[in-house]
């Protein structure tokens, strides 16, 4: 006879069927047996996108406009990656003020993104609200002036742009339109208030209680040796990295994951996953930022932090959001017209590629230009599908700290920590493999 | 697009929101290039892709706006017509009990946030009402589908009643 002892075996399952703030549509999956992670997902069920497929057969300036469709959000980065690109390939030197122009343009991008996502996004988590209507209640001041940053930052692409939103004039060579001076120059005084309230909100979240969280993760942003990275500089990592913009395939690559409408990335060398965005870039790029920028962050006390604890990164978007505040002033006093507002250029065969930093992090574009100038393939890695892997790494780490919570904080925890990688889901959805089945 | 307050025209500023290359979502759009022309010239449209609750702000108090967009969760090709005020306390009841907003958006804050949000800005939620309808593909490059091709008819009829309704007296 023999006495068999059974063994309980708990498992706990957290699960969120359909994030919230977060831009597009994605789940959370967390299954946790016996103190042990056997399963962390980030789910992606939005429906594919096919805008690689979609700018074949196209023209340079065709896919410039087309790739800004795809995020209301973040649509500089993805025509300011396509333009650098095509531009590389074509041999293009813009005009020094066109370039300061498409700083200044992306300063206006991350000022709306960055001020959306600190305070109607993730500064809800932090404070104790279910949503932003509810933090609106009672802190309707911060909401507004919030709103009216962001309002600064329309109002720059819109100069710049045409609209706030996938704007339209920026053209490989240029821009098909500058702007005059006086209309950048009645632009400072919002700028200026903006500024002062974006130094106001990193002591702010600054403020916050941050929940306990340590992984050192790899860090993979631009660098640029005499600025703050938007769109230009060399790809670095945390340990050694170092390739030029248009050279990302060297060292990472897309996969399929299943269960994803979303790839993900890799790095070829086997070490796991990455981080992009703010944090990565604060950690790379900090001595680059602004001088009031780097004030900001060292009165915050968190430049440390940043390193590793992910739901710090609210405190490097809102230093970020200072730095776009004050280089957009810089720029605008010091601005003249370009006396060529758009190069002109001849199209050749090759390989355009460029990367350059959305808000969220790195944006990888390349594209094959065939003899007639027309796209034969493209390749767009958002940063969110850079960071699918470390979300998911992050959460293995975060269950052990919310294993002793009841189970519902336990799950608006983790929400919370997927919220702290600001995702766009809706950048990051497409698919790789595209069968074709013939009857 | 743009980030400046509607006109002052006395014309009823219509905010057809989605996105035209996606499916079903393109439906407030298509739906727009059916109103008849003396309705269009009582309406200020402004395709805006998505509410952006600074177009809600810098309204007026008393001026009355219509807002247009394909929804998720009801039937394809339903048209569905709610004021902006029902929607506001649809979003914050929704809130209180920590559920998600249905119908679902993907707009990084879903639309009913949106006019809930402006609402506590405004101390009172936006005058005017929502014209949605409903559908089931929103897959880029995809066309409308059928469903919602046929209800367009009776969606633009909903939007157009908005229009007349918002514009007497102005």
């Amino acid at each position: 006879m023999s006495t068999a002892t059974k063994k309980i075996v708990e498992e706990r399952l957290y699960e969120v069927g359909e994030l919230t703030r977060v831009e597009g549509e994605g789940s959370l999956r967390l299954r946790v047996r016996d103190g042990e992670v056997v399963e962390a997902r980030l789910g992606i069920f939005e429906t594919p996108r096919y805008f690689e497929q979609l700018v074949v057969g196209r023209t340079p300036d065709e896919a410039i406009d087309m790739v800004a469709r795809i995020c209301g959000i973040c649509p500089v980065a993805y025509q300011m990656s396509a333009s650098h690109a095509f531009e590389d390939l074509f041999g293009v030197r813009i005009d020094p003020s066109s370039r300061a122009l498409r700083r200044l343009f992306y300063c206006g991008e991350w000022i709306e993104s960055h001020a959306l996502h600190i305070y109607l996004l993730h500064a809800p988590d932090f404070l104790g609200y279910p949503s932003a209507i509810h933090m609106a209640a009672d802190h309707r001041p911060l909401v507004e002036q919030a709103l009216r940053m962001k309002k600064a930052g329309n109002r720059l692409v819109t100069i710049l742009g045409g609209r706030p939103i996938h704007p339209v004039s920026v053209r490989v060579g240029g821009w098909s339109r500058a702007p005059r001076v006086a209309e950048l120059r009645d632009h400072r005084p919002a700028l200026e208030e903006g500024l002062a309230f974006a130094q106001e909100t990193v002591k702010i979240v600054a403020g916050f209680t941050m929940p306990t969280f340590a992984r050192e993760p790899r860090v993979v942003s631009l660098r640029h040796a005499a600025e703050y990275p938007f769109s230009d500089g060399r790809i670095v990592s945390s340990d050694g990295v170092d390739l030029a913009p248009s050279a990302w395939r060297d060292a990472f690559q897309e996969f399929q994951v299943e269960g994803s409408n979303a790839l993900h990335a890799r790095s070829l060398d086997g070490k796991g996953p990455y981080l992009v965005g703010p944090a990565a870039r604060v950690v790379l790029a900090g001595d680059q930022l602004h001088p009031l920028a780097k004030e900001a962050l060292a009165a915050s006390g968190y430049a440390k932090l940043i390193r590793t604890n992910i739901y710090a990164s609210i405190v490097a978007r809102a230093v970020e959001l200072v730095h776009a505040f004050a280089e957009a002033i810089d720029i605008i006093d010091a601005y003249r017209p370009p006396s060529e507002t758009l190069v002109p250029w001849q199209s050749r065969p090759g390989v355009a590629a460029w990367a350059t930093e959305a808000p969220r992090g790195l944006l990888f574009h390349r594209y094959e230009v065939d003899e007639a100038g027309r796209i034969k393939s493209a390749q767009i890695v958002p940063p969110t599908s850079q960071n699918q892997a470390a979300i998911e790494a992050d959460l293995v780490v975060a269950a052990k700290e919310v294993l002793d919570m009841p189970h519902e904080a336990a799950t608006h925890r983790l929400e919370q920590m997927i919220r702290s990688y600001d995702p766009c889901i809706s950048c990051a959805t497409h698919f790789l493999d595209l069968t074709i089945e013939e009857a | 697009m743009t980030d400046r307050a509607p006109p002052v025209t006395g014309r009823v500023p219509v905010f057809v929101c989605g996105e035209p290359a996606r499916g079903d979502d393109a439906a407030g759009f298509a739906a727009v290039e059916l109103l008849p022309a003396e309705v269009r010239a009582r309406a200020e449209i402004r395709e805006v892709g998505r509410l952006d609750v600074l177009f809600l702000l810098d309204l007026p108090t008393e001026e009355a706006c219509v807002v247009v967009d394909a929804v998720a969760g009801i039937e394809p090709g339903e048209v569905w017509v709610r004021p902006l005020p029902a929607l506001v306390g649809r979003a914050r009841a929704l809130a209180d009990a920590g559920r998600a907003p249905e119908p679902r958006s993907s707009h990084e804050l879903p639309l009913e946030q949106v006019l809930a949000l402006a609402a506590t800005l405004r101390d009172a939620p936006p005058a005017g009402m929502f014209v949605g309808i409903g559908g089931s593909c929103w897959d880029v490059g995809t066309p409308l589908t059928e469903a919602v091709v046929a209800g367009l008819p009776e969606f633009a009829a909903a939007i157009a009643a908005a229009i007349e309704a918002h514009a007497q007296g102005r």
